[in-house]
């Protein structure tokens, strides 16, 4: 395992920056290539790289192929990214028949990334509100050539809660080659989240090239084939301007929080129509596969035991295999299977283990009831500011990651040999054909007509690129007959 | 008990026309964009398919650079006898049949044009295949398609009852017996009682002809030997037999060992466009399929090689693998692989569930050594060694390989598109277990199934 850059990566690879609570993502289209150029580099020594542990603040940049494009970056270059990234996440294919966005959720009604003019994003992290403000208006100060389409807050709960009132993040894998280690078994390769290093197969991942001719300063990194691995001889010459940058994800995802607990609230009720708590936590809990601690259903299946709020380290073929605890469909079984699918515990880990994401979304909109008191979000009626999650998760291949645990796991109804349950938070189609199935002894029951309580508001995909990179970036000439300088 | 059928595999090869390269893409675009609809091939009343696909080949060249003809493919997965699939399919859809057929060399002239003649035209067509592999063992199109409504049924009758106070207190028998009681109220599932035909293996096949002969060769020659001529004689010819084998074996590895070290190898990146065409119809339902074509490497060896693992993987599926599931794949319905062109060209076609990522993953995660057995015989496969290590291991390469050698197949159906192959084969345990005897814990582990 080669070292990590870390002086050329960006520090979100590394960390996710708990210490710094406050956090707001800014949306921008460039207006005019050689300001944007100018702007971005002086942005770059604010830039935090990885080598660094902020205490105050952090800044990212990432661009859509959109925004590389406006920047000046040639098509040949762009076509040397992945074809995911190439096309976006608004793709009409895409978006409706592998992310499930349709309907509320398709595209065209998105707030923001439905269209070719999102181009950057910029990630800045603080340690409270005010501090961040002023970062804002810093960073906002000195714009040019971009001009910004949306400002994307964040919430900060007390604990990590997501809006329907559960732990979150819990399950995270360690990267390889960071000073943070974890178990081996929830330990991935380097290549999976960062390009330029060997991933789960033992390959470096595909990484943009530009033609060494197009990089006369030699500001990026060369020894590279076209196709990623060590060049030979005679090879063509590329430099690499994916070295220590990575795909980033970005949704926003709006959840409908009373929605969720009313349809709980009514699919657990008592044969005399009154409504029934305790049922309804359960019910709730076997739909996400943890408790609201965060105690997981394997280990903790009649009840909430908040000394198992982060356990992480649990299989389900041992205690779980037919899923009486966590329900086979249940979101966080599906999200992360660890060794539930085929073959051999230890080979279902490590299949599943190809499919990891780093999560490092937030929070967004102050909740209904700050306590998460249920009855008190069930009380609730009219009009509330729309809450949600950013949901950002980083991987060298948005294939075989993202897009597979979406697809394949998440909005899939066959999952794991099932019929009509997709996952049972966010996987239905609003069509109320779809099931929740709680396996059971002596036989299961099922909840029918399922909702989705998670609609899609917005989203991109993104190159979160290395430090090197960025200097190239902000260094391309002037496309020849390009509209702008 | 009723034997069950034997699903089986038709692949009719034809040449196309030259010239009429467009016109027959765009006949078979119309039906394939309402393939449920079409008026020309109504496959909703095809009894016999489960599942069918025309994909035309355009003229290319082989792995020498020689010319391949413009070629059409018809390949169906059928419930057997195939003269009675042949027959429905022409009689069923003989407009389809003669529109598009008339595109190709040789089809019958309208004023000789007799049914018996069209199929006889076909069955002469069929290059059948090298491999086969069937995820669904032994159930007819008919008997997949009541099985899922009668769990379906049975679902609907347990949510049901399961709102009924105390009735997950009966008991796993108690249970079953009201699921049994429901079943034999309904006159729509009475056919259900009936105990399902069992799939039994036919030993040998034809199919299976070199294999026994192989066999009996190894064993009997030697036997007969010690038998006529003294058990020293016998040893001698095991040994002989046993030797000259090992040596053919040893010279053909290390004769592939040095092509493979400098096989050249294609890149693991892609064409946009191209990916596009093929994604652009992939992830509609839950089943997707593949239709690809590779130039088989030159040289007898190569081809040689290729038949052999391709005939070993047909026999392991049909003797080994027959449960649903390729290894740990749970997901392929039906595949299959076909040598054309006289052995300058494999063709694979499959039908699976869930996205091709997953299916390519599952290739490389779980099938590798199988797959690059094949496929490393063909030109610009990831590098392999021995044959069957590395290659589909290189997992970008391979990707873009298997993207590479993929068509965009105008015409594919599938007769139960909302079933997977889990589900396919679930619902026949469901059928199964429904009535007769069980011990306690057999009904427990029925009553999981539901």
């Amino acid at each position: 395992m080669p070292d990590l850059e870390f002086k050329d990566m960006q520090g979100f690879i590394a960390r996710g920056y708990g210490s710094l609570p406050a956090a707001a993502y800014l949306v921008l289209t460039v207006d005019e290539g050689s300001e944007a150029r100018a702007w971005l580099k002086g942005l770059i020594p604010s830039v935090t790289p990885a080598d660094l542990r902020p205490e105050t603040q952090a800044l990212h940049v990432a661009f859509t192929s959109h925004g590389l494009r406006a920047l000046g970056l040639d098509e040949t270059s762009l076509r040397s990214f992945s074809r995911e990234f190439w096309e976006g996440m608004a793709d009409d294919h895409r978006a409706r028949h592998v992310l499930g966005d349709r309907g509320a959720s398709a595209p065209g009604r998105w707030r923001w990334g439905g269209d070719t003019h999102t181009h950057a994003l910029l990630l800045l992290f603080a340690r409270d509100d005010d501090e961040l403000g002023a970062f804002v208006n810093e960073v906002r100060a000195a714009y040019g050539g971009v001009r910004e389409l949306a400002w994307l807050d964040t919430f900060a709960f007390d604990s990590p809660l997501e809006h329907f009132g559960f732990n979150d993040g819990i399950a995270q894998p360690f990267m390889e080659g960071l000073r943070r280690t974890g178990p081996p078994a929830n330990t991935v390769a380097a290549g999976e989240f960062v390009l330029g290093y060997p991933n789960e197969y033992g390959r470096r991942p595909l990484t943009p090239l530009v033609e060494s001719d197009l990089d006369p300063a030699g500001v990026l990194p060369s020894r590279v084939r076209a196709d990623g691995s060590e060049p030979k001889r005679d090879g063509p010459s590329f430099h690499d301007l994916g070295k220590n940058g990575t795909y980033l994800v970005f949704r926003e995802l709006s959840q409908d929080v009373p929605a969720f607990w009313r349809f709980v609230d009514e699919a657990s009720r008592l044969d005399d129509g009154s409504s029934n708590p305790e049922e309804r936590l359960r019910l709730a809990a076997k739909m996400v596969g943890r408790w609201p601690s965060g105690a997981p259903l394997t280990l903790c299946p009649d009840q909430d035991d908040p000394d198992q709020g982060s356990r992480d380290d649990f299989g389900y073929r041992e205690h779980d295999r037919t899923g009486d605890r966590c329900p086979l469909g249940a979101h966080i079984r599906r999200t992360n299977p660890r060794d539930a699918l085929e073959g051999s515990p230890e080979d279902a880990l490590k299949v599943a283990n190809r499919h990891r994401l780093l999560r490092r979304g937030r929070p967004y909109g102050a909740p209904i009831s700050r306590t998460m008191d249920i009855e008190e979000i069930l009380r609730h009626t009219g009009e509330h500011e729309e809450v949600g999650l950013h949901f950002i998760s980083l991987g060298t291949d948005i294939a075989r990651q993202f897009e597979f645990v979406q697809h394949t796991w998440i909005n899939n109804a066959k999952f794991d040999g099932l019929y009509t349950d997709a996952d049972p938070l966010m996987g239905h189609t609003g069509d109320r054909q779809g099931t929740f199935t709680l396996q059971g002894a002596p036989v299961r029951t099922r909840v029918t007509g399922m909702e989705r309580f998670v609609e899609t508001r917005g989203g991109g995909y993104f190159f979160l690129p290395g430090v090197r990179a960025l200097r190239y970036l902000a260094s391309l000439p002037a496309p020849p007959t390009g509209p702008s300088s | 008990m009723s034997k069950a059928p034997f699903q089986d595999g038709m692949t009719i090869v034809t040449r196309v026309i030259p010239g009429r390269e467009a016109s027959l893409l765009e006949l078979l675009h119309g039906i394939g964009n309402d393939v449920e609809g079409s008026r020309l091939v109504p496959f909703p009343e095809l009894t016999t398919l489960h599942f069918g696909r025309w994909v035309f080949f355009e003229a290319d060249v082989d792995a020498l650079g020689a010319p391949t003809p413009p070629t059409l493919i018809l390949s169906t997965n059928f419930d057997a006898p195939r003269k009675d699939h042949i027959a429905e399919l022409y009689d069923r859809a003989r407009e389809g049949i003669d529109r598009i057929y008339e595109h190709c060399e040789g089809y019958p002239r309208p004023e000789g044009r007799t049914p018996a003649r069209v199929r006889a035209w076909l069955e002469q067509h069929d290059a059948g295949y090298n491999t086969l592999y069937v995820g669904t063992r032994g159930r007819t199109v008919d008997r997949i398609r009541r099985e899922a409504r009668l769990r379906e049924a049975i679902q609907g009758f347990l949510d049901e009852a399961c709102r009924r106070p105390g009735f997950q207190e009966l008991g796993p028998a108690a249970i079953r017996g009201e699921i049994q009681a429901f079943v034999q109220g309904d006159p729509d599932l009475a056919w259900a009682a009936e105990a399902p035909p069992r799939w039994r293996s036919r030993w040998p096949t034809r199919r299976d002809l070199p294999l026994a002969l192989a066999a009996t060769a190894l064993v009997f020659v030697p036997l007969a030997g010690a038998l006529l001529r003294g058990w020293r004689v016998g040893a001698v010819l095991l040994g002989g037999i046993i030797g000259i084998l090992l040596l053919a074996v040893g010279l053909w590895a290390l004769v592939l060992r040095r092509r493979e070290r400098t096989d050249p190898e294609d890149p693991p990146t892609n064409d946009f466009d191209h990916v596009r065409s093929l994604v652009h119809n992939e992830d509609r339902f839950v089943q997707n399929q593949m239709s690809a074509v590779n130039r088989v490497k030159p040289g007898w060896l190569r081809l040689a090689t290729l038949r052999v693992v391709l005939a070993a993987i047909d026999v392991l599926g049909r003797w080994v693998h027959t449960h649903g599931s390729l290894g740990s794949i749970p997901s392929i319905h039906f595949a299959r692989w076909v040598i054309i062109d006289e052995g300058r060209r494999v063709v694979f076609f499959s039908n699976f569930d869930g996205s091709w990522e997953n299916y390519l993953g599952d290739f490389i995660d779980k099938a590798a050594v199988g797959l690059t057995g094949v496929w490393s015989n063909t030109a610009g496969f990831p590098r392999s060694r021995w044959l069957v290590f590395d290659g589909a291991t290189d997992e970008q390469r391979f990707k873009a390989y298997a993207r590479r050698s993929q068509v965009v197949t105008p015409v594919w159906y599938s007769a139960y598109k909302w079933l997977s192959v889990q589900n396919v084969n679930n619902n026949s345990a469901i059928r199964a277990g429904l009535f007769g005897e069980q011990t306690p814990d057999e009904t427990a582990a029925w009553l999981r199934r539901l």
